[in-house]
């Protein structure tokens, strides 16, 4: 067969038109994928910076037995990596954000100020609180200048109740002493602005744990435990499909799944150090990844015993201590737990790793046991009163929801369904009780706004070693979970979500009402 | 109007179909493909399917052409369907996806152009068998 001009005219169209359209027009996204997939962090040498404690906040003013506190929300460089500045989004523009120490029935009020150049909804996780101070994903703090109508919250569903530069937060605090934490909740941008640096400790007292022997004082650290990468200039990288944050929402293909940093991070500072002596410490564990669950174990092992004896979970105190040798934390989760140093001789360096992590990930921070010291701390075999769980028997209703996130990325959904601000998907009575059955694939973090939640099953079995005390958040670890729930506080409209949070930011959330 | 200029006529609304779904595809491809790996995949897939198909058409066309066009575009038409009437969560998203103005262009696109074919193709004449005999 002869090759004509015709063939050759048909062959090239149909090479130009068949195949490079087409490949043009995936030559960009196929680039931002494999730029994004090869991003690494400097290098850092481990367990040389010491670890910093985020400062406490003090209240702006005193009033009618309430602490009125400021918070502004600004960009501001700081030295993570050393040698290099990072511009971060932090509350008061530090990150961690302010550590907030409340006391019980203690009213707080935050003025947030928003200096940033999106809107922001603030998020007491783990709080009581009633819903317009809840941080409802759709109730935005715009900033200066912001036109309310223009792309607040990138057009899924109906418009939430916009406070304009800011807005004041009521935490009643009428609950056990607890680890809680504030962060960033704004709708379809929660995973990017947490990622900058919107979260900080809120820490509730009260004369029950006051009364403890526990370790108290600077023997009482606050330990938030992130993942970032950054970029060669020390910025952060998160691969926003819209890095301006003010449009599109969502992240690159390969983050889909969850946005797994490679650098470990400890109250801010990568693979820190802390000195201790050689006495009993608490810590209280806060995972504020967005994605990643930690696995975390003393090496090398204190000898003879159990590494970390837990006291308290996200809801406050146990009844009694459990002792582990590891602790699972999925993002979101608090474990409130007591290393004794004693077990180790002074000068020994104990490094708490991340079993699950893989390279650099397996590690999170070193203790160096520099001094001798007299104890003066105990954990008394009963920490908490009664901690007076939903009853099973007074359950009105039996709800499930099942959470599956798309393999290859897009949407995620509960019962295949999107969030929408406009749907409710449960409308618990005030005061009831009622179980929840949450089925997932492959694991996500379930959390439910307002109420505390006592876990009952795992797979049909007994509830894992992770899962005791009230929870508000817990990993499904790709099973089912069943928990159950008194609605106590107050009616009105809340969310529940996976708090993988790439995976909320991509409608893995839904409503409950309380009527 | 004899038969050679209606299968002429059909043959050039087909490539004009054909190159419209391309388009739609094309346009979507690169937001799709940085978001969703897998439906990104498709969608270059269909944009390659219907680019070729347009191009082959443009320069003639034969029944096997018309078949293999109307079999690629009732699948991406399935495909389309079986993804807004239940979720796919192993491929797709674990929703039932929104009929959205482009998807629905594309598919009202396909659908004309499967029916373009089927004329087309009956439009052609069936070549005859040759039989050889000694």
């Amino acid at each position: 067969m002869s090759i004509t001009r015709r063939h050759l005219l048909k062959m090239g169209a149909m090479a130009g038109a068949g195949l490079a359209l087409p490949l043009g027009a995936i030559s960009v996204p196929v680039g931002r994928l494999a730029a994004s997939s090869s991003v690494r962090s400097p290098g850092v040498e481990p367990f040389t910076v010491p670890l910093p404690v985020p400062p406490v906040t003090k209240p702006a003013h005193v009033h009618g037995g309430a602490d009125y506190y400021e918070m502004v929300q600004k960009a501001a460089r700081q030295e993570i990596l050393p040698g290099l500045k990072t511009e971060v989004w932090g509350y008061d523009g530090v990150f961690p954000g302010p550590t907030i120490e409340a006391r019980r029935d203690r009213p707080v009020v935050i003025r947030q100020w928003n200096e940033l150049p999106v809107p922001v909804s603030v998020h007491l996780h783990g709080g009581k609180t009633p819903p317009g101070s809840d941080g409802y994903p759709t109730d935005l703090i715009l900033p200066r200048g912001h036109d309310p109508g223009a792309h607040a919250h990138a057009g899924h569903g109906s418009a939430g109740k916009h406070a304009h530069m800011f807005k004041d937060y009521s935490y009643p605090n009428a609950h056990r002493a607890a680890t809680l934490w504030y962060h960033d909740h704004r709708m379809d941008f929660t995973g990017p602005q947490v990622y900058r640096g919107l979260a900080g400790m809120y820490i509730l007292r009260d004369d029950v744990e006051d009364s403890l022997p526990l370790p108290k004082g600077d023997k009482d650290v606050p330990i938030v435990i992130c993942d970032r990468t950054f970029r060669d200039d020390g910025s952060f990288y998160y691969p926003s499909l819209d890095p301006t944050l003010q449009e599109e929402p969502g992240v690159l293909a390969h983050a889909a799944n969850g946005m797994f940093g490679d650098t470990i991070l400890v109250n801010g500072a990568p693979w820190p150090l802390l000195e201790v002596s050689n006495t009993m410490h608490r810590f209280r564990i806060l995972n504020a990844s967005n994605a990643r669950s930690y696995d975390l174990a003393l090496d090398p092992p204190p000898p003879g015993e159990k590494a970390f004896v837990q006291v308290g979970s996200d809801g406050g105190l146990l009844e009694a201590p459990i002792r582990h040798d590891r602790i699972a934390a999925a993002p979101a989760e608090r474990f409130d737990v007591i290393i004794d140093f004693s077990r180790y001789p002074v000068g020994a360096e104990v490094t708490l790793t991340n079993i699950g992590g893989e390279g650099k990930t397996r590690d999170v921070m070193r203790f160096v046991v520099a001094r001798g010291e007299k104890e003066e701390s105990a954990v008394p075999e009963r920490l908490a009163p009664d901690l007076d769980f939903p009853d099973p028997g007074n359950v009105e209703v039996t709800r499930r929801f099942q959470f599956i996130a798309g393999v290859f990325g897009g949407m995620s959904a509960i019962n295949q369904k999107v969030f929408d601000p406009d749907r409710i998907d449960a409308r618990p009575r005030l005061g009831s009780t009622e179980v929840w059955e949450i089925f997932s694939d492959p694991s996500h973090p379930f959390h439910m706004h307002l109420v505390h939640f006592k876990v009952l099953s795992r797979d049909g079995g007994p509830p894992g070693p992770y899962d005791a005390g009230w929870k508000d958040t817990v990993s499904l670890r790709g099973g089912t979970v069943r928990v159950a729930v008194r609605f106590e506080g107050w009616r009105g409209k809340y969310v529940f979500h996976c708090h993988n949070l790439e995976h909320e930011d991509m409608m893995m959330m839904a409503n409950f009402e309380v009527v | 109007m004899g038969g050679g200029a209606y299968a002429t006529k059909l043959r050039h609304l087909a490539t004009v179909l054909a190159f419209a779904s391309q388009g739609i595809h094309l346009w979507v491809l690169p937001g799709q493909l940085a978001a969703a790996m897998f439906p990104g995949i498709f969608f270059f897939g269909v944009a390659v399917g219907q680019g070729l198909l347009g191009t082959s058409l443009l320069f003639g066309g034969g029944r096997w052409r018309a078949r293999l066009g109307v079999l690629f575009n009732v699948f991406v038409i399935l495909v389309w369907l079986l993804t807004r009437a239940v979720s796919i969560p192993q491929l797709f998203e674990p929703i039932q996806l929104p009929v959205e103005g482009l998807g629905a262009a594309a598919t009202v696109i396909e659908s004309a152009l499967v029916v373009v074919l089927i004329a087309l193709q009956r439009s052609m004449p069936r070549k005859r068998k040759v039989r050889y005999t000694r």
